[in-house]
């Protein structure tokens, strides 16, 4: 079993960015001086700065780094914040979208890389003091399709609204171009709604419309892209031309999904997240995941961001993992084949023909065979289940998955870490 | 696969059931080593199952000398993927179709007294089960239970 450094030193770390970059203090003052001369004078800005920017954006601690900043007070004038009123132009809505849309103006807007191209629906209005770094500059007064979001600090009355911070939501801006830069993937919820729709086509017709985008959260977009950067040898320009085309191309996070294909099929409550052809969904659901809390009646927030960006990693397995090519066969089918649990990949060897639907019942069996059990309930399953809690805990958890199941850890460790690392697939 | 590949794979499968035991172990090259006693399938115990990964991706159950039920996996994903739809228009109307235990949007198209039973997902077989001949109510009471619900 490998130790957790020498995983980790495979790995680009926010510490070792902080070390080529001049340590914490300078990089720290680098980027906020950047900014702020950004902010002065556009024209000014360097290829370096830029390279500055990306890297505080893309290596160092985004959860700390992109901290939303207190709300400012409405209706300050030296306030960054946007002010709705009904005489700003209107918004063209998304029938999808329910979070509140913006339109208006900003101040010393910036953004990194090339030409804009959000998800959601379209906003319009004007831009002063905006400048773009590494791509085309933005006329005064623009028409963009603005990405979406939904916080604590946006709030709305009738005929106005206002956007709290500003600074949040040019975070999630960047983030969003980052994961489409760095990824290929487009966070789009439109692809979403119609991939749950394509894929419960018997479902009530009432039920696939009433379908509803839930707008991203910063911290959802920080751990969407903390969980992508698990995968990252295998998106975007880094996936190896012998996988194929890049399986999941669009991320999409709606309030419910549908929970059976049926006439009978509701909105439901229950699913956290759920993997389509080229899409992945994440559900409100998956903001209350407790698989990482020590008292699960009582998960701290922590524990339970844990649990959605788990949820990420566990998509992104049956998305990313599960397919690729290893001994003649998949990924899954050896994993089945190596793990005692299972006799393939949706019949478990523990069998109890009176009652085989049993998850419990399952691993009881398997326990008094002195075998190793998934580490989670929902991953007895089936072998897609195992793999994918297994790839969450070992992002999340190592510890315990090495300590609870270590065949898991090291099937993981000997045969989809390499690929991680950028190793060849033979 | 081809839809002639399709017909002639299906035609196997089915002629399959008809081997005998030491049939099987000829055809498929199983060693003794290869068979695992006192096992079960779904809602049948007392089975030996005989599987021999490099001759045939699927297993053989039998109680004693007599077959029980034939079952081959796939991923739905890379080299071993098989296309569902084309065998499932060859079978015609199922008699029922059902949730699959094989993903939460999946189902069991089954047609029992063909013997055959498909779980299916996103057009691709996921669980193919071949077996006697037997009236649908059978086929619940040995080869099926409601998937229980899939939450990610």
């Amino acid at each position: 079993m490998p130790s957790r450094s020498s995983r980790r030193a495979s790995k680009t770390t926010p510490n070792a960015a902080f070390q080529r970059s001049g340590g914490a203090n300078s990089r720290r003052t680098s980027y906020k001086y950047v900014i702020q001369r950004a902010q002065a004078n556009p024209d000014s800005l360097s290829a370096e700065d830029v390279l500055t920017l990306q890297r505080a954006i893309g290596n160092l601690s985004t959860q700390r780094l992109l901290q939303p900043k207190p709300m400012p007070r409405t209706g300050d004038p030296s306030s960054p914040s946007i002010q709705r009123t009904p005489t700003t132009p209107s918004i063209q809505r998304d029938p999808w979208e329910q979070g509140n849309r913006t339109t208006g103006t900003g101040r010393g807007g910036f953004q990194i890389g090339g030409n804009r191209r959000w998800q959601g629906g379209t906003a319009t209005g004007g831009t002063r003091g905006g400048f773009t770094i590494g791509g085309s500059r933005q006329p005064a007064t623009t028409t963009t399709t603005a990405p979406t979001w939904q916080t604590g600090t946006t709030t709305a009355t009738r005929g106005r609204v206002t956007l709290g911070s500003n600074t949040e939501e040019r975070q999630k801006e960047i983030l969003i171009r980052k994961i489409r830069d760095d990824y290929g993937i487009d966070l789009n919820q439109n692809a979403g709604v119609q991939a749950v729709r394509d894929a419960y086509p018997n479902a009530p017709e009432a039920v696939r419309n009433g379908l509803r985008a839930r707008a991203w959260t910063l911290q959802e977009l920080q751990d969407v892209d903390r969980a992508l950067s698990h995968y990252s040898a295998l998106l975007g320009a880094n996936r190896p031309g012998v996988l194929g085309a890049q399986p999941i191309t669009t991320f999409s996070r709606l309030e419910q999904g549908i929970d059976e294909d049926t006439p009978s099929g509701i909105l439901d409550n229950t699913t956290a997240g759920e993997t389509f052809t080229n899409n992945i969904t994440m559900f409100d659901e998956g903001r209350d995941i407790r698989d990482f809390a020590a008292d699960k009646s009582a998960p701290t927030a922590d524990e339970l961001r844990q649990g959605f960006r788990g949820t990420i990693e566990h998509e992104l397995s049956h998305g990313l993992i599960e397919s690729i090519p290893v001994n003649g066969q998949t990924m899954l089918e050896e994993f089945a084949d190596q793990m005692t649990f299972w006799d393939d990949v949706s019949t478990c060897h523990y069998n109890d023909p009176l009652r085989p639907n049993s998850k419990q019942r399952r691993r009881e069996l398997a326990i008094a065979d002195g075998a190793e059990v998934p580490i989670t309930m929902y991953g007895t399953t089936d072998a897609y289940e195992d793999l994918a809690e297994s790839m969450m805990f070992y992002f999340e958890d190592p510890t315990r998955l090495a300590a609870e199941c270590p065949e898991r850890f090291a099937f993981i460790r000997d045969n989809v870490q390499p690929i991680l690392d950028g190793n060849p697939i033979v | 696969m081809t839809p002639q590949d399709t017909s002639m794979q299906l035609h196997d499968w089915l002629s399959w059931r008809d081997l005998s035991r030491a049939e099987v172990e000829d055809k498929f090259n199983i060693a003794a080593d290869m068979v695992q006693t006192d096992t079960s399938y779904v809602r049948v115990g007392g089975l030996d199952m005989l599987r021999n990964r490099a001759a045939d991706k699927g297993r053989f159950y039998f109680r004693q000398d007599q077959f029980v039920v034939y079952v081959l996996e796939s991923v739905g994903k890379g080299p071993n993927t098989i296309p569902s739809d084309e065998i499932l228009a060859s079978l015609g109307e199922a008699v029922a179709v059902l949730p699959a235990r094989v993903g939460k949007r999946s189902k069991v198209h089954i047609y029992p007294e063909q013997g055959i039973a498909i779980s299916e997902l996103d057009h691709t077989v996921r669980l193919l089960e071949i077996f006697p001949p037997m009236s649908l109510a059978a086929y619940k009471d040995n080869f099926y239970y409601e998937p229980e619900p899939y939450i990610r």
